[in-house]
């Protein structure tokens, strides 16, 4: 039965090409600005890390100005980022699994070719730990380990672009590099890699590229790197290099991993612990509030989505809504123009049920139609809304992901539904007899 | 006129007729709130920024050669880029500054009026060499430029500063001193920091590196620095009108050929300007694009509408016409049918509207910050209304005029 | 076959009411020829509606086959309509985008009979009305005649026990009529019932019994002396009844 009410559906679309093609295409725009804005938003405020997103945890320890909070509007927050020396003090804890103190910062690199001109590379310095942590994909050789966080040797990690810079794309482990004025040696490049959102370090911004070379956080001192991410005090920066170290100035981040509540609790207790110990030197001068955020809480804690996504997507919802209310219009208008037909199809011994199955799946296939002419369109549009809102030479942001083909399937048949339910109710209930005799 | 019957005719069929009025309202609710949104944006990113936006160039250096460790040869590497740039054809004048105005990156401190208490606020500033102010564009409307012995360090041992000049904008300046007397006056740090600055001049529009941030906008000062920062030299250079290219292409090797040892980037000020203003820009043309497909989606409805009212009363608009109605009263009819139908929906839309803006207010309202969408405006809810009515007619008139070529005949004849 | 007793119908709008049929009694045997005859307006197309299930009444009873037809859910009166009745109408109502196949095949499509039990009983009824040939052409390719002729096909197809024709040759010439009431006949002399509204009296007499139709009540001239069942007074008696009806109901 569902075979011929669906032959008699294709039969009637077809019968009415314009009328059908003008609705497939009605609702495949409300399907297409729908998804690419779900897909927009999914992308900013899906889950970076689902396998892991609920062990790492973002530390902050609150060691700001006793007189004023950090954030006026928000009195009760810590500061995002930690000082130098809370960050070297933290790195001691045995209590986390893996943990990582890091910042950015941008590094001269010197490339071995002569025709190459110097160039500065947006720069991570962090721990062998950055790329357990965050489940960071290699293409050639690996992160560093222990002996490299502490060691005299200098080493490397380079993203994919930057191996293709230098080095052509080749496997570059082992091949020394020039950076400033000391030469590293490559120990791992990276396969292509941006996550959305770029969770990590969301306080510089949360849909950046992630770096193009990695460098051990020992060197920090050595080399006197500075922060070229944001950085806060509420005391002087001091006069020089150590005294910037020394000083109460944040601008470290840090990451644990934290395995269970168990763990999370000792950790906890362990930074609490510092505080104390630090408020008997004349430091801390706050209630103690120290925080671990998840990678949702700290996103939700950054607002990390932007406004604008959020208000796109409801938009591009309503638009859909209308696109149903103008497929409902029209559908009924069809509709009630063939009731001769159904009223032979009564007088034939179908019944209501099959009147009304017949209609709506009549309306589903519109939707079905439409659904697939739209997501196609949505990916150029998702494409150039990318272009739109970003500037030409970053990177796309925005990805079109199964979910959110699902959904956007999903939308099209509840639109169909929805703006079927009434026309094909309409059309079920007239009178069999009402039409069958010539006017 | 026919109104009653016509009215009567649209009770008979309402299912239909309530249906495009609620698409009609949900436009003009989309609509209005977009466009509002979309103003909102334009207005900001075009709001004057006292700076020659269309003329200004900015050179950044990044220094790698160990040479500029000394600070002597930074110093003199800095006054010669200057010389040249100032003396290259087409340039009116230059300056080195450390952050990029409207650029999202540069530094703030907090400062109070030293007599004020309370706490200090943010104030955004720009450290820059001589001939700031000429370049830039901004205009000094109280007090003096600085003068050339006060380009020099004002950095003590803890790293405070002590009574360096400074050059308010307008905004900060009536921020800082409501009463307007700003000039000849200290400002501090405020708290345990000690540095101070001493108000010398007030320029009247002068806006930082952040123009989105609401709070602090229009506050900036201008200081008089030495360059400290080894790895970063900024110029900005102000070239005569409809020079900007010209000057530009020729930056690069100017500054490689003074000196190798450094990585040179150039960018007009309006590239930073609008990479700042990406996503705003960016949302403008997609919103303008919704209310464009959104107005075209309603007007298809409506067109689909009226063509099936007119196919549906066929007969009866032969009936009409062989009871003597003329081509004129059939148009009007259809017409006055969709007037009544849109203007419906307009009405209800004006509600929904205002709920709409009130929800997207609400949920894009963030602790310290204003919403991203203002409050509607009745002037502007008015345009969208005529615009949807204007559409809804346009749209309304093809089947409308079909339906005036309905012959009389038609009444007699059997379908 | 139809059995009604005091069947009555009444269609309101909101000023008027419009007593479609009127204490309405009547029975068919199985295996009949009737032509329901009256002026337009009497109720007979009504008669015929309700005793097609295509319509409700407000009293009485019908009794369709032996079944009590007077409550039954719209999904039992379908089946009902599916697998006893058979319409023909008097402007075919064939379906203009389905070709003659697929407008016999309809019936069957809602009975849910296997693709090859349909085929062969599309066939066969194609064959009974001689449009073998004509497969797959359209309505629109058709002569009114032929037209009618698929349409008895798709009437014939189910094997119904019962045939309700609404002025079968209303838009016929009067060879093409003939030719259907020939049809029409073949089909009443297999065993069929076959109910016939016409206002044409010559067609009429074609039928060996005529029930006339005035103002929604009955009058059987054939069975007045034939049946003693029914007596013109009992008639008239209960359309009196029907008239309190409304006053009744309140």
């Amino acid at each position: 039965m569902l075979a011929y009410h669906l032959r008699i559906a294709a039969k009637s679309l077809r019968r009415t090409p314009i009328l059908s093609a003008l609705l497939v295409a009605g609702i495949a725009l409300g399907i297409a600005v729908s998804t690419a804005f779900v897909a927009a938003y999914h992308t900013m405020a899906k889950d970076p890390i689902p396998q892991k997103s609920k062990r790492l945890f973002w530390v902050t320890l609150d060691a700001w100005d006793p007189k004023r909070p950090y954030n006026d509007d928000q009195p009760k927050d810590p500061p995002e980022q930690l000082t130098y020396r809370d960050a070297m003090a933290l790195m001691n804890s045995p209590v986390p699994t893996h943990k990582t103190a890091m910042f950015k910062t941008r590094l001269t690199v010197f490339p071995n070719s002569r025709d190459q001109r110097p160039f500065r590379a947006r720069t991570r310095v962090t721990y062998g730990d950055f790329f357990t942590l965050f489940d960071v994909p290699f293409q050639y050789g690996a992160g560093w380990g222990k002996e490299a966080d502490a060691g005299p040797q200098a080493v490397v990690v380079l993203d994919h672009g930057t191996n293709e810079k230098l080095f052509g794309g080749r496997n570059s482990v082992g091949q020394p590099v020039r950076i400033e004025d000391r030469v590293f040696t490559v120990s791992g490049v990276l396969a292509p890699w941006f996550p959305k959102p770029t969770f990590f370090d969301v306080m510089n911004g949360a849909f950046e590229e992630p770096e193009e070379i990695y460098v051990p956080f020992r060197w920090t001192p050595i080399m006197k790197f500075q922060t070229a991410g944001n950085s806060n005090g509420w005391t002087s920066w001091g006069n020089g290099y150590e005294d910037m170290l020394a000083s109460e100035g944040t601008w470290i981040q840090y990451w644990a991993q934290l395995d269970d509540a168990r763990q999370k609790e000792a950790y906890q207790s362990w930074i609490d612990g510092y505080a104390r110990e630090q408020k008997k030197q004349g430091r801390f001068g706050r209630p103690l509030n120290n925080r671990l955020f998840d990678v949702q809480q700290l996103l939700d804690w950054e607002q990390v989505v932007p406004r604008s996504s959020k208000t796109m997507l409801v938009i591009s919802l309503l638009f859909l809504v209308v696109s149903a209310v103008n497929l409902i219009g029209i559908l009924l208008g069809k509709f009630l123009a063939r009731s001769p037909e159904v009223g032979v199809r009564r007088a034939l011994g179908a019944s209501r049920r099959h009147v009304f199955l017949q209609h709506l799946l009549e309306c589903e296939l519109v939707a079905l139609l439409g659904g697939v002419v739209g997501l196609v369109a949505s990916v150029p549009l998702l494409h150039g809304i990318d272009r739109l809102a970003r500037s030409a030479d970053d990177p796309a942001l925005y990805q079109l992901e199964l979910p959110v083909l699902g959904a956007g399937i999903l939308l099209a048949l509840v639109a169909g539904l929805i703006a079927g339910l009434y026309p094909a109710w309409r059309i079920c209930r007239i009178p069999p007899a009402s039409h069958l005799k010539a006017q | 006129m026919e109104f009653g019957p016509v009215f009567r005719a649209l009770v008979h069929n309402r299912a239909r007729f309530l249906l495009i009025t609620l698409e009609v309202a949900l436009t003009l609710a989309i609509v209005a709130n977009c466009v509002t949104m979309v103003l909102d944006l334009r207005g900001k990113f075009l709001r004057e920024s006292g700076f020659d936006e269309t003329n200004l160039v900015v050179a950044s250096l990044e220094p790698f050669s160990a040479a500029y460790d000394d600070e002597n040869y930074l110093h003199a590497a800095r006054a010669r880029d200057l010389d040249r740039l100032r003396a290259l054809p087409g340039v009116r004048d230059a300056t080195a500054i450390s952050a990029v105005p409207l650029s999202g990156g540069g530094s703030a401190t907090g400062r109070k009026a030293e007599s004020a208490k309370g706490d200090s606020i943010t104030a955004p500033y720009f450290e820059v060499s001589d001939h700031a102010i000429p370049t830039l564009g901004v205009k000094l409307v109280a007090g003096r430029d600085f003068r050339p012995d006060e380009f020099r360090d004002y950095v003590d041992a803890e790293g405070e500063v002590h009574d360096q000049p400074a050059i308010l904008s307008q905004a900060l300046a009536d921020k800082l001193f409501p009463k307007g007397d700003a000039l000849g006056k200290r400002i501090t740090s405020g708290g345990d920091a000690k540095s101070s600055n001493v108000v010398v001049g007030v320029v009247d529009t002068m806006f930082n590196s952040w123009p989105q941030v609401e709070r602090i906008s229009g506050h900036a000062m201008l200081l008089p620095s030495q360059p400290e920062d080894k790895r970063l030299i900024r110029y900005m250079i102000r070239t005569q009108p409809g020079a900007r290219k010209a000057v530009m292409a020729g930056l690069e090797d100017l500054l490689l050929k003074a000196d190798a040892g450094r990585i040179v980037k150039i960018r007009s000020l309006q590239e930073y300007k609008e990479n700042t203003y990406n996503g705003e820009r960016g949302l403008i043309k997609i919103l303008g694009g919704v209310v464009v497909l959104l107005v075209a989606v309603t007007a298809f409805g409506i067109v689909g509408l009226t063509s099936f009212s007119v196919s549906q009363r066929r007969r009866q608009i032969g009936t009409r016409r062989a009871l003597g109605a003329t081509r004129q009263d059939i148009l009007r009819y259809f017409l006055l049918e969709n007037w009544l139908v849109t203007g419906s929906g307009l009405a209800l839309g004006v509600f929904l509207a205002w709920a709409l803006n009130y929800g997207l207010v609400k949920m894009t309202t963030v602790v310290g910050a204003s919403a991203l969408i203002p409050k509607l405006d009745w002037r502007l809810l008015a345009g969208g209304m005529l615009l949807l009515w204007g559409s809804g007619l346009l749209a309304a008139l093809a089947p409308a005029l079909r339906a005036t070529r309905v012959a009389p005949v038609v009444a007699t004849r059997t379908v | 076959m139809i059995r009604m007793k005091n069947v009555s119908k009444v269609y309101r709008t909101e000023h008027v009411e419009t007593h479609a049929l009127s204490s309405f009694t009547v029975d068919i045997a199985a295996g009949e020829f009737v032509a329901i005859m009256g002026p337009s307006g009497s109720g007979k197309t009504t008669f015929l509606n309700v005793a097609g299930l295509l319509d409700t009444f407000d009293q009485g009873n019908y009794w369709l086959d032996g079944q009590d037809v007077s409550r039954l859910s719209d999904r039992a009166m379908s089946k009902l309509r599916n697998e006893k009745i058979g319409f023909i109408f008097q402007s075919f109502n064939l379906i203009p985008d389905l070709d003659v196949f697929d407008n016999v095949d309809v019936p069957l499509r809602y009975r849910g009979l296997p693709a090859k039990r349909r085929r062969e009983l599309i066939e066969e009824a194609l064959a009974v009305v001689g449009l073998t040939a004509r497969l797959k052409h359209y309505p629109a390719q058709l002569s009114g005649g032929q037209q009618q002729r698929v349409a008895v096909a798709r009437a014939l197809v189910g094997t119904p026990r019962l045939i309700l024709a609404d002025e079968p040759t209303g838009n016929l010439d009067s060879a093409m009529a003939n030719e259907i009431l020939d049809l029409l006949e073949r089909i009443n002399g297999a065993g069929t019932t076959v109910v016939m509204v016409t206002h044409d009296p010559e067609l009429a007499t074609r039928a060996p019994r005529q029930i006339h139709v005035l103002d929604g009540r009955m009058l059987d001239l054939a069975a007045e002396a034939a049946t003693p069942l029914f007596r013109p007074g009992s008639t008239i008696g209960g359309s009196s009844l029907g008239e309190h009806q409304p006053a009744y109901r309140g």
